[in-house]
């Protein structure tokens, strides 16, 4: 009879519970548990994500012993030799070059939070440096930013059973059934005893389908609805005058910035209904209680950040915080993002978002890791890598841990070549990658599945994840490997187990204090804040509208809406946003390496378009298309949907073959880093013979496999379209 | 969940010997409303139970079979809705069958794999697109046809059946996996002309989307 073991969902932030069934050592089902956030029910990934742990190479080899670029070659090596040689590179670029000139990764996904906790103490305390960011910049860099301007934490406000109680839920860019199926679930529950559904996306969704009302913004105006949208509350008197009063400041210089938006000029600029505007507030200030989501639509804008505060002023304006189901939830797509960022794998927090400028907190750190000084000043984002390698020659080292940036990140080809200026890079995952490629050591670490851990849900609900079957091959937990690297650069770390490392963390984070290993195990989980021992957890913040800015009121804050960077132009005429699919997962190592998930959807990936476009091109559905960028060209299967306006193309970023990021551009938002991934110039041409579009298609897919170590038995014994 | 939908979620008559005789109405599975968010849990859920039988469902590795499941989550204009057999009481396929490879089994519209010569006469006669005819795979690998190969290279064709849901007939506790894997409690097992009141049937066929 299989084992049962109780574990966390390793994909989207939903943070569903899960028992792995464990027959043999090897895993061979999932069943759901009653979590918190799922309640007995699992989407297709946590019933049949489980498969990759047993390295099927359908798509790419698991990494099983280290391995040491010599001559060119990557050589497989005892860990003494990768660890020594790690620490030795790393010190004498160090030595060189300064602390500052070498970055590294936390990771939003597997390895979970003690290991990003010892992640961004390796990179401060042993490196010096606070250069430590995660993936978390491409994605709700902007949340983080934006909330904690104008509530003080950058998380969701509410947690995700609220969602369902919520009397009108106003979703922004946001496509819930793709990205977080079990929230979807909250929505549709939420729509059944009654609420108003409000959705403001370019694209009709399945959310956008039993919505009340439905905003069909163009894409990148999105500052411009916001602004109408405060317009409206502000000068139809719909806003909750009390509780601004009492509750927040910048008003007055609020109303003047949104004193043009009236909804008159944003329909200019959004192509949205003036009507529809000031209904879709009317009902949002109606609403006894009403919450926001919001997502990638959001974010990944090069005015993101802006965007962010103008929708946490519009739940300010209405009074929807500090009390149970309101609220603005950005939902996290990747299972460990909140984590990783509540681990601070942030360049300018210590773990428990404390600033590391502030002097005393950088005291108090200083002492309980036994370092002399502890860097003073923020470190670089993710995202600015390239060009400070490229263009400044300020970065020589990079460690990469359990991230695949050359996959997830905006215009590959020019991060490629940045990795391979670089002196050293360190490259530490479960499989063999794309950025793995262009490392000179890889350090091969254990999975989800065959470690313990902490995972923090998208609604700040710290989980335990647990170990179920052994790992395979020449493996060590992140966390250790890390420890050792440290240990050989002259810095002992040492720790027994996670306990050991989350009790360290706690005992320095004031946010999280409380939050014990036996208090998850009791309660199946626990929401920060939690400052106490006897603390049961926090579902929702601001209780009694004290908010975490430093004057413990909410700030307001409206600006002038900026069009996106690259426009469409006679070359290249078409937008592409980058999305994402139900049944993969990010950069689809995981999830490709599934048996039943990978069935469902395979390379090349789609590109969907509008009925429209695709007949002025000549381009029928399922037909391989020729996709190009100023930076790039790839080949993907056009998808025409009517779901789609015109001019409009979205790209699900998964694909090896069809990977979207060779053409998307790199603006960034100008504070929190995050790429415009949303918004870029394309072409699409027909390809006249499609058979050999397949055939090439094959071919690629197949030369990418060998390069990822995948068996040439396995190789020639399968067919992979 | 109310009390009317309680009813209909009544165990099958597939669930022990004694009830079998009796059972003379169908059971189907049924999508509810305009709830369904096409996630394709699922599709996924009824694959992985199928292909039990086959002796890779449960297994793991690099075995390869396509995903072909006997649930479809389609686009019905604005609306995915998951499509699968009624288990009609006069079954079009059954009729159109020209082996009688398709009979009647406790309420339950079956196919039996053995007999089915893959005519397709079925595929044309269900007026819900239920069925499909997919190859055959044991223990994970296509069975293929001794006699009949592909002119051009000589490779064997692979043998292929009439493939349509089954209310996962092979699985001991009688709940269609679909039903339980649904996240949004889109699906349920109905027991069609007979337990439903009119007014509930009607909206469980012409689902309001
Ligand atoms: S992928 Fe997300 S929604 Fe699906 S089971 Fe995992 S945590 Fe839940
Ligand atoms: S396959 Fe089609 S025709 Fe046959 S019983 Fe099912 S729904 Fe009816
Ligand atoms: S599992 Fe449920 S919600 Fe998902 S596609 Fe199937 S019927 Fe629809």
């Amino acid at each position: 009879m299989a084992d049962k073991v109780l574990t966390v969902c390793p994909y989207c932030g939903s943070g569903c519970q899960l028992h792995l069934l464990v027959d043999k050592g090897q895993v061979i089902g999932a069943e759901p548990a009653d979590g918190r956030t799922n309640e007995g029910t699992l989407c297709l990934k946590g019933h049949y994500g489980w498969d990759f742990l047993n390295d099927p190479q359908i798509l790419t080899a698991r990494l099983r012993k280290p391995m040491i670029r010599k001559n060119g070659v990557m050589e497989e090596v005892e860990w003494e030799e990768a660890i020594q040689y790690t620490a030795e590179r790393l010190s004498a670029i160090k030595e060189k070059y300064g602390p500052d000139s070498i970055m590294g990764t936390g990771s939003a996904r597997g390895p979970g939070n003690e290991a990003n906790y010892v992640m961004q103490k390796f990179m401060r305390a042993v490196i010096g440096t606070n250069n430590i960011d995660h993936c978390a910049r491409v994605c709700h860099g902007p949340s983080v930013a934006g909330l904690t301007y104008s509530l003080g934490d950058g998380a969701m406000s509410n947690s995700i059973p609220e969602i369902e109680h919520s009397d009108l839920l106003f979703v922004f860019g946001y496509n819930a059934p793709e990205t977080h199926p079990i929230v979807a679930r909250r929505i549709v529950a939420a729509k059944q005893r009654g609420a108003k559904i409000i959705v403001c996306d370019p694209r009709m969704t399945e959310t956008g389908r039993i919505s009340d009302m439905w905003l069909p913004l163009k894409g990148g105006s999105n500052m411009a609805l916001v602004n109408a949208f405060g317009h409206v509350l502000v000068h139809e008197g719909l806003y909750d005058k009390r509780y601004v009063e009492a509750n927040t400041e910048g008003f007055a210089e609020y109303v003047d910035s949104i004193k043009k938006y009236t909804p008159e000029y944003a329909e200019g600029i959004t192509g949205v209904k003036a009507a529809d505007i000031r209904a879709a507030m009317r009902e949002y200030a109606k609403a006894p209680t009403a919450t926001i989501l919001y997502g990638m639509g959001v974010c990944q804008f090069s005015q993101a950040v802006d965007v962010v505060k103008g929708l946490a002023s519009l739940a300010l304006l209405t009074g929807n915080l500090g009390k149970p189901n309101v609220g603005i939830g950005p939902v996290r797509g990747q299972n460990n993002v909140q984590g990783s960022c509540d681990m601070g794998a942030l360049p300018n927090v210590y773990p428990g978002y404390q600033d590391v400028t502030d002097t005393a907190v950088r005291k108090k750190f200083e002492k309980a890791w036994g370092v002399e000084q502890l860097p003073r000043k923020k470190g670089y984002s993710l995202t600015e890598v390239p060009h400070l390698i490229l263009k400044e020659n300020k970065l020589k080292a990079y460690y990469i841990f359990g991230e695949d940036p050359v996959q997830s990140d905006p215009n590959a080809a020019e991060l490629r070549e940045a990795l391979d200026q670089l002196e050293f890079v360190v490259v530490q995952d479960i499989f063999m990658n794309k950025t793995a490629l262009h490392a000179d050591v890889i350090l091969p670490s254990t999975a989800w599945g065959e470690h313990d851990g902490v995972y923090s849900s998208a609604d700040r609900g710290f989980q335990r994840i647990r170990k179920a079957v052994e790992p395979q091959g020449d493996v060590k937990p992140d966390w250790a490997i890390i420890s050792e690297v440290a240990t050989a650069m002259g810095y002992p770390m040492s720790y027994a187990n996670t306990e050991e490392i989350w009790d360290e963390m706690r005992s320095l984070c004031p946010l999280f204090a409380g939050a014990s290993y036996q208090k998850m195990e009791d309660q199946g989980g626990v929401q920060w804040p939690c400052p106490t021992e006897d603390h049961p957890g926090t579902p929702y913040l601001y209780k009694g509208n004290q908010f975490s800015t430093p004057s413990g009121k909410g700030r307001l804050f409206a600006c002038e809406w900026r069009p996106p960077q690259e426009q469409p132009d006679a070359k290249f005429p078409l937008v592409l946003s980058t999305v994402r699919e139900v049944g993969h997962y990010s950069v689809r190592t995981m999830t490709g390496n599934c048996r039943a998930l990978r069935q469902l959807s395979d390379e090349p990936g789609f590109i969907q378009i509008s009925p429209q476009d695709a007949t002025d091109l000549n381009i029928l559905d399922g037909e391989i298309v020729a996709i190009s960028s100023r930076r790039g060209r790839i080949m993907a299967r056009a998808q025409v949907s009517d779901r789609v306006q015109q001019g409009a193309t979205y790209m699900t970023y998964h694909w090896w073959v069809g990977a979207c990021n060779e053409l998307t551009a790199d603006f960034l938002d100008p504070v929190s880093k995050t790429p415009e991934l949303k918004y870029c110039a394309i072409r699409l041409e027909r390809i006249a013979d499609q058979a050999q579009a397949e055939r090439d298609v094959h071919e690629s897919y197949q030369r990418i496999r060998r390069q990822m170590n995948v068996h040439e038995a396995v190789l020639a014994d399968k067919v992979t379209r | 969940m109310s009390g009317a939908r309680n009813m209909l979620y009544r165990p099958t008559s597939r669930m022990g010997a004694a009830d079998r005789t009796s059972a003379v109405a169908s059971s189907f599975v049924v999508a509810d409303g305009g709830q369904c968010i096409g996630c394709k849990a699922c599709e996924l859920a009824c694959f992985a139970v199928h292909s039990q039988a086959g002796g890779i469902g449960a297994s793991v590795g690099t075995v390869s079979v396509p995903v072909v499941p006997k649930v479809y989550v389609v686009r019905a204009g604005d609306a995915y809705v998951p499509v699968q057999c009624r288990h009609c009481e006069n079954a079009p396929c059954a009729h159109a069958c020209p082996v009688q490879a398709i009979r009647q089994e406790d309420g339950v519209v079956m196919i039996d794999e053995e007999r089915c010569i893959g005519c397709t006469s079925c595929v044309l006669a269900c007026p819900f697109g239920a069925i499909e005819v997919t190859p055959v795979y044991r223990a994970g690998h296509v069975v293929t046809q001794s006699g009949l190969t592909r002119h051009a290279n000589r490779a064997a064709l692979p043998r292929t059946a009439a493939s349509k849901c089954d209310l996962c007939a092979e699985t001991a506790d009688g709940q269609p996996a679909c039903v339980e894997a649904c996240p949004n409690q889109v699906l349920r097992l109905a027991k069609g002309a007979v337990d439903s009141p009119p007014e509930r049937r009607r909206e469980v066929f012409f689902p309001r989307l």
